[in-house]
């Protein structure tokens, strides 16, 4: 107990952002903006319904604008039925397992944050694993552990052997129930990992995905971006497939998986082969697609981590090339499997997959095609459609955070960022599906910025 | 910091929510008015139906015809109003003519009860059947046309090279958002395909009388006969007599339904 008391004015506590309160005016402003976004909801509808004689003058067009329109605002109104698991005083014996390489500077307070969770010690171990890494990471997770009262335990890799291979022997070196995964560059809230276990009450599930939110939210545009990004993707995507039981990504970030719905695919997801060579990344989309397949996967909105996102251009456009490599090898896995899940989750994962797909041909063909080779004049209805979404997407995060500020208006920049640079990655990504690079660190490398799955592809769609 | 003060500082993130509509407030009306000027470009609205009536002179020359079943008579249009195109009939002449049929108590039927009819299926038809077509998906034979049914409670079958469709000038030429639009009116049923072509072709129970007709009227043809360039011709000029004896023609014949 001593120690949880002691470590909680220590830094990592301190850059854990304090739980918004709202005000009078937040909830004026919060139901202002419901008000704007059933508008905006309305006038979408209203104009599909008036236009759907354009599926017998343009039908390929025709039918993308009513599906992708369907889809994005079922995602909506399915998350609107979800609820979280409540608590009922559920306290597994757990064990949170760290990877790190090269990661001296954040490692430390990561592990002091998760020594200072909300949760029974004695049913809490702490597993850190040194990747090989070549800077003091092992030194700073040697002083944490000595510190610790036993509650830490390294694992030391003389060489790097890659994210999975660390994430493995974390496994195996714990008898724990219920493995939660953290990146080491999240930060949770003290009394996340209480609420995260809390859905493994209903012996059908699997794992549990936390909410991650974004850490470093203030740090520029990309990363005010990004937290929009991630609201709606964990709220709204997430929500609603965790209705049905069939989350397809449990987030790197931090997320957690019962023993025996891990260990049977263990070996094979340790040393997963994708096109001849080894799969290096999308290991959090790939554990839940071993563990969707016989299992219910869930989102546990009130867990939360707080995670460091990408600040600049360079790092975040190349950690989208991981995320959308593992995308396409991991949808072709879960293709295999999703049908036998609830038929609304199924048709949503495959129209998830067909979308980004379609979503270039689209915008080229509406932004260019037909204004410059069929003379349409200048685009009008096409860009006008996109910012309704966007408006949607992003009013959403004004409605539902509990202060209201100016992040949401970045909801509507991720969507033109998202399609002037992100959209057209998805056919290279697919080309270079066999690749193992991280862009930025060996190959075999595992974490640094978060490699989780993370948000799938939220606005793949808006296109 | 007072509550006005926190307000305060927070005013450019409360101006967003009212700003964030201002693309709409440019963009819709000009979306619509884009819209707009489109529809009246290039879907132009019906021209009205001409004042039309029939002398006493001509109203006891057009007796009424005696019921004969199994007959259904055709009459193929093309052009409405776009003179001087050779097969161009006149919105007047047009009006006329469907005055004559309501005088003469025909009811025009759809496509489908002909279609019927023609297989021997048992289908329910009025008194005096009649089916009034359109070739060639032409706006002009819509915009003169429409009104002119309306006012006669008939209804017409449009024929629309499906070739064509969607790959000519949606000036001259309508498109299928249109045609959607004419068939949810009620007034018009949509059949993709070429009318005087299609039922000279296979129905020979046409060919005959329209042949005998054509011996009595000194060559006027009633263009349910092969030719269809020649028809629409002789179309587009006969009278309404020539129209009354086509009918009676028609209506003395033996049923070969």
């Amino acid at each position: 107990m001593h120690l949880r008391t002691g470590l909680v004015t220590e830094a990592p506590l301190r850059r854990l952002p304090a739980r918004q309160v709202s005000t009078l005016v937040d909830s004026i402003v919060r139901v202002l903006s419901g008000s704007y976004l059933v508008i905006v909801l309305g006038l979408v509808v209203a104009y599909k319904a008036e236009f759907m004689s354009a599926l017998r003058t343009d039908v390929a067009f025709g039918i993308y604008g009513i599906v992708v329109s369907t889809y994005l605002l079922s995602r909506f109104v399915i998350s609107i039925f979800y609820r979280q698991a409540p608590d009922i005083g559920l306290e597994p014996h757990v064990a949170i397992i760290s990877p790190a390489f090269n990661e001296e500077k954040i490692i430390a307070l990561s592990l002091r944050s998760l020594l200072a969770l909300d949760y029974p010690p004695e049913k809490l171990e702490i597993v850190a694993v040194n990747d090989g890494s070549t800077d003091n990471t092992l030194a700073a997770l040697r002083k944490v552990e000595a510190t610790a009262g036993g509650r830490v335990h390294v694992i030391d890799f003389a060489q790097n052997r890659g994210k999975r291979a660390a994430m493995s022997a974390g496994i195996r070196a714990t008898s724990a129930e219920i493995l939660v995964f953290v990146d080491s560059d999240s930060v949770l809230e003290p009394d996340a990992l209480t609420k995260l276990v809390q859905p493994f009450g209903d012996p059908r599930i699997g794992a549990v995905c936390g909410h991650s939110g974004v850490l470093n939210v203030g740090a520029n545009w990309l990363t005010r971006m990004q937290a929009v990004r991630y609201f709606v993707a964990f709220k709204v995507l997430k929500g609603a497939e965790s209705l049905f039981g069939a989350v397809t990504c449990c987030s790197g970030c931090f997320s957690a998986y019962r023993r025996c719905a891990v260990t049977p695919s263990l070996d094979w997801w340790e040393k997963q082969m994708w096109l001849g060579r080894p799969s290096t990344f999308g290991d959090d989309r790939s554990l839940t697609n071993c563990v969707l397949r016989n299992w219910r996967v869930v989102y546990q909105g009130s867990a939360v981590a707080h995670t460091e996102v990408p600040d600049s251009f360079r790092v975040f456009m190349r950690q989208q090339m991981r995320w959308k490599r593992s995308w396409t090898r991991e949808s072709v896995m879960s293709a295999t499997f999703m049908w036998r899940k609830h038929p609304i989750a199924a048709l949503g994962t495959y129209i998830g997959i067909a979308l980004p797909l379609i979503a270039p041909v689209i915008v080229v063909r509406a932004l260019l095609w037909r204004p410059l080779m069929d003379g349409a004049g200048i685009p009008m209805i096409y860009p006008v459609g996109v910012y309704a979404m966007a408006l949607i997407y992003s009013l959403y995060y004004a409605l539902r955070h509990p202060r209201y500020d100016s992040c949401w208006i970045y909801g509507v920049a991720f969507v033109g960022f998202y399609i002037t640079f992100m959209l057209w990655q998805t056919y290279w990504a697919i080309l270079t599906s066999r690749s193992g690079s991280w862009g930025t660190r060996p190959t075999t490398a595992g974490n640094g910025p978060p490699d989780s799955g993370g948000p799938p592809a939220p606005v793949a769609g808006l296109a | 910091m007072s509550w006005h003060r926190r307000t305060l500082a927070r005013l450019p993130a409360l101006v967003l929510l009212p700003a964030s509509a201002v693309p709409f407030i440019v963009s819709v009306p000009l979306i619509i008015a884009l819209h707009a000027r489109e529809s009246r470009v290039v879907s132009p609205p019906p021209y009205p139906a001409p004042a039309v009536t029939l002398t006493a002179k001509q109203r006891r020359q057009f007796a009424p015809l005696p019921r004969c079943r199994g007959i259904i008579p055709v009459l193929v249009y093309h052009d409405v109003g776009s003179l001087p195109e050779r097969s161009a009939t006149s919105r007047t002449q047009l009006a006329r003519e469907l005055m004559l049929l309501a005088l003469l108590h025909y009811h025009a039927i759809s496509i489908n009860q002909y279609d019927a009819r023609r297989s021997g299926d048992s289908v329910a038809l009025p008194e005096r059947p009649i089916l009034i077509s359109f070739d060639g998906g032409l706006r002009d034979s819509f915009r003169g046309a429409d009104r002119i049914l309306s006012r006669y409670r008939m209804q017409a079958t449009m024929f629309v090279g499906s070739r064509e469709l969607g790959q000519r000038d949606p000036r001259r030429y309508l498109r299928p958002r249109e045609l959607a639009r004419m068939q949810r009116s009620g007034l018009w049923q949509v059949r993709y395909g070429h009318a005087a072509r299609e039922i000279a072709r296979s129905d020979r129970f046409h060919r005959t009388p329209v042949d005998a007709v054509a011996a009595q009227t000194g060559g006027a043809l009633y263009p349910t006969a092969a030719r269809t360039g020649t028809s629409y011709q002789l179309r587009s000029t006969t009278t309404l007599t020539q129209l009354y004896r086509f009918l009676k023609f028609d209506s003395c014949k033996s049923p070969s339904i």
